[in-house]
């Protein structure tokens, strides 16, 4: 088998899918155990067809998500005890001053009141565990590139509901040493937000944390400029925050 | 100074023979994530993997001082053959019976290899497609629908599909690269806050 003939057929991503057939994936292990190139290819593939069939399953190739599984099923015996517990004491409770002092009608209302005060929180409490079992969701980073025509889609920015921070990413040509940069970004309603003193880091781009808060959905325009010159526009982009 | 060429296999065995022990660590370093990967992939659990991995390099380099191996030259196929071997006796032990995972049943999907870098990419690289091929991609990878059907399916052309997920997998790859960089800066690079 030649590598040529490999990387034609794209074994890679056949053996990833495990589709060859048994003698054929054999093979194509012995000629993964001593290249380079086609061993990246079987590792740069696994992560692909991975993140594909994850962004399926998470809906974001169109279809239905698949259902997520409870994290906070847990709960639930805990919550009805909880409750079927608060009931009973408030039945006894009731029974003790009926019986006992059955002129005691305000005082009744009150434990009722109070049972449903607790009840009020319990709920909150249940609700405020339930959201801190949510792990804290990972800083969203849009990539704006120039390299585009008008009809391709804009550079996407999914913010989620526990966001609270995004970070930006822009790859800009080399400058001299010490060149700062300023962006703006101009939302469709003509509002916007500049940011100064920017400089390019050791990856030659730009990077930058932005409060979410800032940011509703919909579409920005983010023009780069130099700070000393800033009406020598550098590049523009195309951002859409979609928020989820 | 140009760097000196890294040792042929046969140099590593007559080195790990004569006591050396950066050879073995070479060898290690040459193998171990083919390896690793072979096991991850097989036994879909990164601690199972990691056994492997290390069972499997304590063999070859017993053989190898051990004068095992006939050929040196056909070192690597040992080493494959060695970890095939230890995955296959994994999956048959009842330590991982015990723990409820049959063999026979189709591995779940590989968690590991699914980061936020992954899915960073993915998203960008998605997110420039039509929706129309976004639903190629998810027939194809997600379905696991033939290019074939897809194209049945969707009454497209074969060539269309598979351009469709050429063109995915090329801005996936930029997009992991720059993604990987991104990783690097937020850890410690000189990240701007605003």
């Amino acid at each position: 088998m030649s590598h040529e003939r490999i990387r034609r057929e794209g074994w890679a991503e056949e053996y990833v899918r495990r589709r060859l057939a048994p003698e054929d994936s054999a093979a194509f292990e012995e000629h993964y155990f001593e290249c380079d190139q086609c061993f990246a290819d079987v590792q740069e593939m696994e992560r692909f067809v991975s993140g594909m069939k994850d962004a399926g399953r998470r809906g974001l190739l169109g279809g239905e998500p698949d259902p997520k599984p409870v994290s906070t099923r847990w709960l639930m015996p805990a919550f009805v005890f909880t409750i079927s517990a608060l009931v009973l004491s408030v039945v006894g409770l009731a029974y003790m001053l009926m019986i006992r002092m059955p002129g005691s009608e305000g005082r009744l209302r009150t434990a009722l009141a109070e049972s449903h005060r607790m009840e009020a929180q319990l709920a909150e409490l249940n609700g405020r565990v339930s959201s801190e079992a949510v792990p804290q969701a990972n800083v969203p980073v849009v990539i704006l590139t120039a390299d585009r025509s008008a009809n391709e889609p804009a550079d996407r920015l999914i913010i989620s509901k526990q966001t609270t921070e995004a970070f930006l990413w822009i790859d800009i040509p080399p400058q001299p040493a010490g060149t700062q940069f300023q962006i703006t970004i101009t939302a469709a309603d003509g509002s916007g937000k500049t940011i100064r003193g920017l400089e390019r880091n050791e990856n030659g781009a730009l990077a930058a944390s932005i409060p979410v808060n800032d940011l509703a959905a919909g579409t920005y325009i983010v023009r780069l400029y130099p700070a000393q010159a800033p009406g020598g526009m550098i590049s523009e982009y195309r951002m859409t925050v979609s928020r989820k | 100074m140009d760097k000196p060429a890294p040792a042929t296999d046969a140099e590593l065995v007559s080195g790990i023979r004569d006591g050396d022990e950066s050879a073995g660590a070479d060898l290690f370093e040459r193998y171990s994530r083919r390896v690793y990967y072979l096991a991850l992939r097989e036994l879909r659990s990164t601690a199972d993997a990691e056994d492997v991995r290390a069972e499997t390099f304590l063999r070859v380099l017993k053989a190898i001082r051990k004068q095992q191996i006939a050929s040196p030259d056909a070192l690597r196929l040992f080493i494959l053959g060695v970890a095939r071997n230890v995955i296959l006796e994994t999956l048959r032990s009842p330590l991982r019976e015990a723990r409820g995972e049959i063999p026979e049943m189709p591995a779940p999907e590989a968690a590991e290899m699914v980061d936020d870098d992954v899915r960073l990419s993915i998203q960008a690289a998605i997110g420039r497609l039509k929706p129309r091929e976004r639903e190629f991609l998810r027939l194809h990878y997600y379905e696991d629908l033939p290019k074939e059907e897809i194209a049945r399916r969707l009454g497209v052309d074969e060539e269309r599909v598979r351009l469709v997920k050429s063109r995915t997998l090329k801005s996936f790859r930029e997009m992991y690269q720059r993604a990987r960089k991104i990783a690097d800066t937020k850890r410690g690079g000189p990240s701007l806050k605003v």
